[in-house]
């Protein structure tokens, strides 16, 4: 009856099973994405944003450039399988809808570490890679911690768009409460 | 012991060792995990993909060296050329891809999971790769097994110890207008 820790910050022991958990409406409290740029040469450079919940900052690692404005991300799943997000950046906003599932346990991943999630409509934009769906319609986060009213996901350095000489990847960390 | 103890206990084991029917096509019953039926060197033995848009589509029939497109627009065009592809899953989960698409290669590697069964599909019905390393070419390429991405979901149609059948479909595109792009794929491998 009891779900033991997967997360690095889960609870030791919990009495509601993660898909329980996970189920419910969602807001963030703040976040972090790093987007970097690797060049041929190794070289990294890229943008910070920072979430507060209702805004955002944007530094450029280039030449320290930031950039202020407003931010709201909510999602919401249910025990079938499905998931609506609301990502609003500016004047840019993604509203969309799809199936989500845990992850199993092969190879280093403990079973359910890990949600997938797979966008199925989409209405604005989704291709600034500092949207939660990183750009993509196939995504994927690991789960830091999960509470009955508390969630951490992260991503690290993980590539969204890579050729064999230069790539872009996320490192992120979303705090939602309910 | 009874005779009746005795076929409980030997009905347990066999039950605990054995694997039932997920995909579609799947064998009844599997002696082997479905880890260890998907773990090895698959090879390209046919395929098809169809990418859609508002008013055109490209149809593609692979026959393990080659393709055949079919573009169906204001004005039908077919195409031939070379395809190929490769996939070495490991145990470990870790995976190799290796995929020509007329002279366009992407090699990539990566790890690979099962779904867990939310919703609407049965547990290890999905495998869901994701690319972290790319050896040559690109991810967002004219490379079809990839969906254009470095996450990407296939669905099991058939897990046998020596073919596999996989399938995807969806969205790989869309933009603030409205408008999108899909792709479908089905691909027969053998070991």
């Amino acid at each position: 009856m009891v779900t033991c820790k997967k997360g690095e910050d889960d609870p030791a022991v919990s009495l509601l099973s993660r898909k329980s958990r996970l189920t419910g409406e969602w807001h963030l409290e703040k976040g972090s994405v790093t987007i970097g740029i690797k060049d041929s040469t190794g070289a990294y450079g890229g943008y910070i944003f920072n979430f507060d919940g209702t805004s955002y900052t944007q530094v450029y690692t280039g030449n320290s450039s930031r950039v202020d404005g407003k931010a709201e991300l909510s999602i919401s799943f249910t025990k079938k399988g499905d998931f609506t997000l609301t990502q609003k950046l500016d004047n840019l906003k993604l509203e969309s809808s799809g199936t989500w599932d845990f992850q199993g346990r092969v190879g280093k991943n403990k079973n359910k570490e890990n949600i997938t999630l797979h966008l199925s409509t989409i209405s604005g934009t989704s291709d600034d890679f500092s949207f939660f769906n990183k750009g993509n319609f196939d995504f994927m986060y690991s789960l830091k911690e999960l509470r009955n009213k508390k969630m951490v996901v992260f991503c690290n350095e993980e590539m969204v768009m890579l050729d064999s000489g230069a790539g872009i990847y996320v490192t992120a960390e979303y705090t939602f409460v309910q | 012991m009874t005779q009746f103890c005795k076929l409980f206990i030997f009905s347990v084991i066999v039950l605990l060792l054995t694997e039932c029917k997920k995909g579609e096509d799947d064998p009844s019953v599997s002696l082997r995990t479905r880890t260890s039926r998907l773990s090895g060197e698959w090879r390209l033995l046919s395929g098809k993909a169809s990418i859609t848009a508002q008013g055109y589509n490209e149809s593609y029939t692979f026959d393990g060296a080659g393709m055949k497109v079919n573009v169906t627009s204001y004005y039908p065009v077919v195409y031939t050329g070379k395809y190929m592809l490769g996939l070495k899953v490991y145990k470990d989960g870790t995976f190799f891809m290796n995929e020509n698409f007329a002279g366009l290669v992407l090699e990539a590697e990566g790890t690979w999971n099962f779904n867990t069964g939310v919703g609407e599909h049965k547990k290890k019905e999905n495998v869901i790769f994701s690319i972290d390393k790319v050896k040559k070419g690109y991810t967002y390429g004219s490379n079809l097994f990839n969906r254009f991405s470095v996450n990407f979901t296939y669905s099991i149609k058939e897990l046998r110890n020596k073919r596999l059948v996989i399938t995807s479909e969806g969205k790989f595109y869309s933009d603030a207008k409205g408008n999108y792009v899909t792709l479908s794929t089905e691909y027969i491998f053998q070991q």
